[in-house]
């Protein structure tokens, strides 16, 4: 058995970020393990900018980016996360840019804010348009610097929790194939998204839910799963990510008359209303007949208002992205676009600390020794529907903030141990597939998945859509027991790897369809037909979800309520949500 | 939809087998090679292994050679890849073991970024300023783009120098230290300057082959990177290896003639001084170059080389007086870091 | 008769003069008039600029100024001349520096205007004397010889300063050249590569086991010589040759032909004339091969 006092899982800004705040105690035993190297993680294809009221472009303040962030979430944000989140927002973009962060920079020479939807004032702190790479290379840098362990390319198969107290961790080393219990005193996961279970989407083929699985498998409930983001700007198609930095910078959006329709949905903030709205704005075009190129299935993003040196000079990414995987040049033509599943507003349930809590029962008991941050978590900072540049900013507040968390705690826990005997769940799921002998395909059911979360359960919803959405997703998981894979081999076989991806796809999918079922209103990105108005009255409240126990049918949907106490104002109180 | 062929050198670990196995895959216009091997994996062959992520040319993973040339697989499109027709050979990376297929160990190629120190190293003894450091725009645009590496590993796959010499920092590791070196934040450039010079398989080992500034599929120019390093090693008094002597040694010809003097070059690159303080070593690369010599004048080359044939009188009387200029020019502005601010704005620009 | 101002480079004119005579002799036969830029300096060769590059710029300039005020296309025969040509063009498209450059010429009464687009006698043969001009004058094919191209690293990297796209047959310039003339392409890997030449001073054994591994590879897929437009690598696989093949321990055994030499062989020049018996590895099989 191998032995840290902290283990932290995943590697991208909040794991890193953590990482590196645990590692200023030089007498602990800190190391990071991730499936894909670090400098890999997806936080990595963040384009846009970090938001932070450093107030370089125009006056700002941190009460309104709390607000901007409440009121982008639909007031589903717990508004004492808000208030940390923007609070410490700014003293975290200068701890990144002492470590060397190449921040763009303005005149005056200081970082330089662009505009971004859903915010009253330019605060995305930016790197051209490759945010998220420049700041995780540079929390790579300093972990390098620190000399910081990390088990590059290993896969945790799964959380060790007894009696409420996390143990450690069961992980697969993929380039040899030996499975190793570690044991913790405490784990963070920072493990990131789960938008790969819809077929067009911006995530990485690594964002498949691993830790959200992992803790819901450990019996703890997930939050809010169901409220999944949709940005207006994938290329069509592939989905792949065109920053809205192009809109912060002036793009326009413009259906099949050429008309630029936010006109009529948001006319206030036009193309830089929050994602949510846009993409509805884009999916009833595109229904309405308004749609463009052959297919009609998207609508232009114009970037030529910008300017060309602008664009090449502030969008160098954009400009590629158009042209390598859609070749078409953002210079000369509009570029299709259309919504494309991008983060998960939903989690794990922790505390401002990065602790995990069971928050629908008393007093929200933490799970020892448990912590998460980033995407994998929900503390809830987001809400319904997050505001671009917020989730780097999450990544880093609440990743520095779960680190001291374990600072806090960590020399008072026991150490822990891991039973032969704790390994057989793992163990015996990796041995599953290594000898499963039957008719279905990973590839063929994860396509049909992802066809169908994207057609029922995606930018709108309804009852029957997604009561046959549930359907289907129950249908895969019992097909997904008959599954066969070709590699049986030790060595680097993604082929397994895919197997047990897609059990966890299957698994957050009925979580995340049950609770958009439940859910009889519409919130931020959580759209629905049949109700379509929020409704507080009766669903100002997050939703949890615990794993069915033997008999249960399905996933155990239990509330908790909006967090109103913020520690240094007022709560910002609940108010229509227009632009 | 067109079928496409795909020839790709596959290893088995188990069986310590090399092969190529081909398959033909549907392709859909805008299909990548990315697309077309998950295709293979999930339709035909699960045993078919290769790195990816993010699938926007930003995480790295993916990089391996297409056609013989290093490129990360997510970004490149079938068509652009093979004439119609012809098949689309696939491989790993280069200069590195395959671990599997398409996966090969990245250890070595990853270990030079610790090994250049290549992280911001704060000023010591100082407490950094209560917001941000202040950065000109100029400043900064001088070096963003060698910021943009992807760490993907395609310019060490294709490096000329790493394929002889396990021991060479790289194109990538080299342009990482680069953009420390250039940053005012970083408080060790003369250290790096120091370590960069005069280190085995540092700035003066790259042969100016251009393969890294081809295969990067960022804007990173490393090859670019690693000439103006030499140039501010040299700046900063870093002189006492073969590059800036032979640097010096050639400069100083063309000053006298306006043509390179290979007569003159070799004592120039071992040293002059050296030679003279009786240095041993130095005398024994005097030594290697003899057989060289007598062989230069076998072929009754080395004649030629002694009559050390010049530019034209006018000429030279222009060219000294260039040099003379130029040098005077230098005493009040950095015309260097400007020629190569030139450099990167087109080179950039034009892409 | 077309005409051209011709930039020899040194090494034509020093360790490699057999590169000198067999152009001129080739341009006789070609009608190409080339007027040789005297006056010009050396390139730098990418080492001027390792410490001084706006030095180097302005050696270009000021060469292409001449080029250009005596409207003349310029001729490079040197794979390396003709890259750092391209790279200053390319740089001084920037107004802004090319204004700075200029001023170093002015007291000679020259300016740049950046008009000048640096070619190969090896394009220039492809793209302006053509395929047909060049098929009328062979009178001894090469149809026995195996060749091997071996590029040198500035004719061909980096491709956005070659323009590649609009003069596609760049792309490939010496496997056309070779069968134009009747001969067999030998491809392999480092026909492309560096080789090693830059850093001979600097680390000899990286040096020549980049030779060597070139040479071994396309020797032991039966190539019969090499052909290089570029004297330096010719310098480091030619008059290096027994010291790499002793470094990679193998048997070496071929001749390094100019592009000038191979053309010169099939219009019927004599070997002698074209320098072929001043090279260190000896051409006599290959010569005795197409009975020339």
């Amino acid at each position: 058995m191998l032995q840290h006092d902290v283990l932290i899982v995943g590697s991208g800004l909040a794991g890193m970020r953590a990482a590196l705040e645990v590692s200023n105690d030089p007498t602990l035993d800190v190391a990071i393990l991730t499936k894909v190297h670090p400098l890999r993680s997806h936080s990595g294809a963040a384009q846009g900018g970090i938001a932070a009221s450093l107030g370089n472009s125009a006056e700002d303040s941190w009460d309104l980016h709390m607000f901007d962030t409440v009121k982008g979430g639909d007031y589903l944000v717990d508004q004492d996360a808000a208030e940390v989140l923007t609070r410490e927002g700014p003293e975290n973009i200068f701890e990144l840019e002492h470590m060397g962060c190449a921040f763009s920079r303005d005149d005056e020479g200081r970082v330089a804010q662009r505009r971004f939807g859903g915010h009253t004032a330019p605060r995305a702190c930016y790197a051209a348009d490759r945010t998220g790479h420049a700041v995780l290379t540079v929390l790579f840098e300093q972990l390098l610097r620190r000399g910081v362990k990390v088990y590059s390319e290993w896969y945790a198969l799964d959380l060790v929790v007894k009696d409420n107290v996390c143990q450690g961790l069961v992980a697969y080393d993929i380039l040899s194939g030996q499975i190793e219990a570690i044991s913790a005193k405490a784990v963070m996961f920072g493990t990131g998204g789960y938008g790969r279970a819809f077929r067009v989407t911006t995530n990485a083929f690594a964002s498949t839910g691993d830790g959200v699985v992992m803790a819901y498998r450990a019996g703890i409930p997930l939050e809010d799963m169901e409220f999944v983001q949709f940005h207006p700007t994938g290329l069509q198609g592939s989905g792949i990510l065109l920053s809205e930095a192009a809109r912060g910078e002036g793009a326009h959006i413009v259906n099949s008359d050429g008309f630029r329709f936010m006109e009529n949905y948001a006319p206030g903030r036009m193309e830089l209303a929050p994602r949510d709205i846009v993409a509805r704005a884009e999916q009833s075009e595109i229904e309405a007949g308004r749609g463009v190129t052959a297919l009609r299935d998207s609508v232009f993003m114009d970037l030529r208002p910008i300017g060309e040196d602008r664009i090449r000079y502030a969008l160098p990414s954009v400009l590629h992205l158009a042209r390598d995987f859609a070749g078409i040049d953002p210079l000369d033509a509009p570029v299709p676009i259309q919504p494309t599943a991008h983060y998960s507003m939903g989690g794990i349930p922790c505390d401002i600390n990065g602790q995990v809590r069971i928050k629908d029962l008393d007093g929200a008991p933490e799970v020892t020794g448990f912590f998460a941050a980033g995407e994998a978590s929900c503390v809830s900072v987001h809400g319904a529907n997050r505001l671009g540049t917020n989730s780097l900013l999450e990544a880093v507040v609440f990743g520095r903030r779960a680190g001291r968390g374990i600072l806090d705690v960590v020399h008072d826990l026991e150490p822990t141990n891991i039973a032969e005997g704790d390994m057989a769940d793992a163990v015996g799921e990796v041995d599953k597939f290594l000898r499963a002998d039957g008719p279905e395909k990973v590839g063929q059911i994860r396509a049909e998945l992802r066809d169908t979360l994207m057609d029922k359960c995606g930018v709108f919803r309804d009852d029957a859509q997604l009561r046959e959405c549930l359907g289907e997703v129950k249908e895969y998981q019992e097909r997904f027991q008959r599954v066969a894979i070709d590699d049986h081999g030790s060595t680097f076989n993604t082929d397994l790897l895919d197997a047990i991806e897609l059990g966890h796809m299957l698994e957050y999918s009925e979580v995340i369809v049950t609770g958009a079922l439940a859910r009889q209103e519409s919130r931020g990105g959580h759209a629905r037909r049949d109700f379509p108005t929020r409704d507080d009255d009766n669903w100002f409240r997050h939703t949890l979800a615990y794993r069915p126990r033997d008999g249960e049918d399905g996933p155990r949907l239990t509330y908790s309520d909006v967090n109103m106490t913020p520690q240094y104002r007022e709560p910002f109180p609940l108010q229509e949500r227009t632009y | 939809m067109a079928q496409q062929q795909f020839i790709i050198e596959r290893y088995n670990p188990d069986t310590e087998e090399s092969y190529e196995e081909s398959f033909d895959v549907d392709v859909q216009p805008g299909q990548t090679v990315l697309d077309s091997l998950n295709a293979i994996k999930w339709e035909q062959d699960g045993t078919l292994s290769f790195r990816m992520s993010c699938r926007h040319a930003i995480c790295g993973s993916c990089a391996m050679k297409v056609n013989g040339q290093s490129m990360l697989s997510c970004q490149t499109q079938v068509d652009s890849a093979a004439e119609r027709g012809d098949p689309i050979r696939v491989g790993p990376q280069g200069n590195q073991n395959v671990v599997k297929d398409l996966v090969v160990d990245v250890t070595k190629f990853l270990d030079q970024f610790d090994r250049a120190e290549t992280w911001l190293e704060p000023h010591e003894g100082q407490d950094p300023p209560e917001k941000e450091y202040r950065q000109k725009v100029e400043e900064f645009d001088h070096w963003s783009h060698a910021s943009t590496c992807i760490h993907c590993g395609a310019c060490y796959s294709d490096c000329t120098v790493a394929a002889v010499d396990e021991n060479f920092l790289g194109p990538a590791a080299l342009a990482k230290a680069y953009r420390f070196v250039m940053d005012s934040r970083d408080s060790k450039r003369e250290e790096r300057l120091q370590f960069l010079s005069e280190e085995q398989g540092g700035i003066w080992d790259c042969t100016r082959c251009y393969m890294c500034v081809q295969a990067c599929p960022k804007d990173v120019l490393p090859m670019d990177a690693i000439m103006e390093l030499r140039t501010m090693a040299i700046e900063a008094g870093f002189t006492n290896n073969h590059g800036t002597r032979h640097h010096k040694g050639f400069t100083s010809g063309v000053r006298k003639r306006g043509r390179l003097d290979e007569m003159m070059l070799p004592v120039q690159s071992v040293g002059i001084g050296r030679l003279l303080t009786g240095n041993i070593s130095a005398h024994k690369e005097m030594m290697d170059y003899t057989p060289g010599a007598i062989r230069l004048l076998k072929s009754r080359k080395l004649l030629k080389i002694a009559q050390r044939h010049g530019a034209n009188a006018a000429g030279r009387e222009q060219i000294q007086r260039i040099f003379e200029e130029v040098e005077t020019e230098k005493h009040h502005h950095n015309v260097d870091a400007e020629a190569f601010g030139a450099e990167f704005e087109t080179a950039i620009g034009g892409h | 008769m077309s005409k051209y101002a011709f930039w020899p480079g040194c090494v034509a004119q020093g360790a490699a003069p057999e590169l000198y005579t067999s152009t001129l002799a080739v341009a006789e036969k070609l009608g190409m008039d080339l007027v040789e830029l005297e006056a010009a300096a050396c390139t730098g060769a990418g080492i001027i600029s390792d410490g001084e590059p706006y030095l180097q710029d302005v050696l270009n300039a000021r060469t292409m100024a001449m080029a250009e005020q005596m409207d003349l296309p310029l001729m490079d025969i040197c794979s390396t001349c003709v890259g750092v040509h391209r790279l200053a063009a390319e740089k001084l498209r920037e107004v802004d520096y090319r204004i700075r450059i200029n001023a170093h010429l002015a007291p000679e009464g020259i300016e740049y205007r950046g008009s000048v687009d640096p070619r190969h006698l090896l394009w220039i043969l492809l793209e302006d004397v053509g395929i047909d001009k060049i098929n009328s004058l062979i009178t001894r094919p090469l149809e026995e010889l195996n060749l091997g191209p071996f590029y040198g690293c500035y004719i061909v990297r980096p491709e956005r300063t070659l323009d590649f796209d609009a003069n596609p047959t760049r792309r490939n310039s010496l496997e056309q050249l070779i069968e134009i003339l009747g001969a067999t392409t030998v491809t392999y890997d480092g026909m492309t590569k560096c080789c090693g030449f830059p850093i001979l001073t600097m680390n000899k054994q990286n040096s020549l086991t980049m030779a060597g591994t070139h040479l071994e590879e396309a020797q032991s897929l039966g190539a019969d010589a090499l052909v290089t437009p570029c004297p330096l690598c010719h310098l480091n696989l030619d008059a290096q040759q027994p010291d790499a093949a002793k470094v990679i321990d193998r048997n070496l055994n071929l001749p390094i032909l100019h592009v000038p030499q191979l053309l010169g062989l099939a219009m019927g020049i004599e070997p002698e004339k074209l320098g072929l018996t001043r090279h260190v590895v000896d051409t006599n099989r290959l010569l005795n091969k197409i009975g020339a």
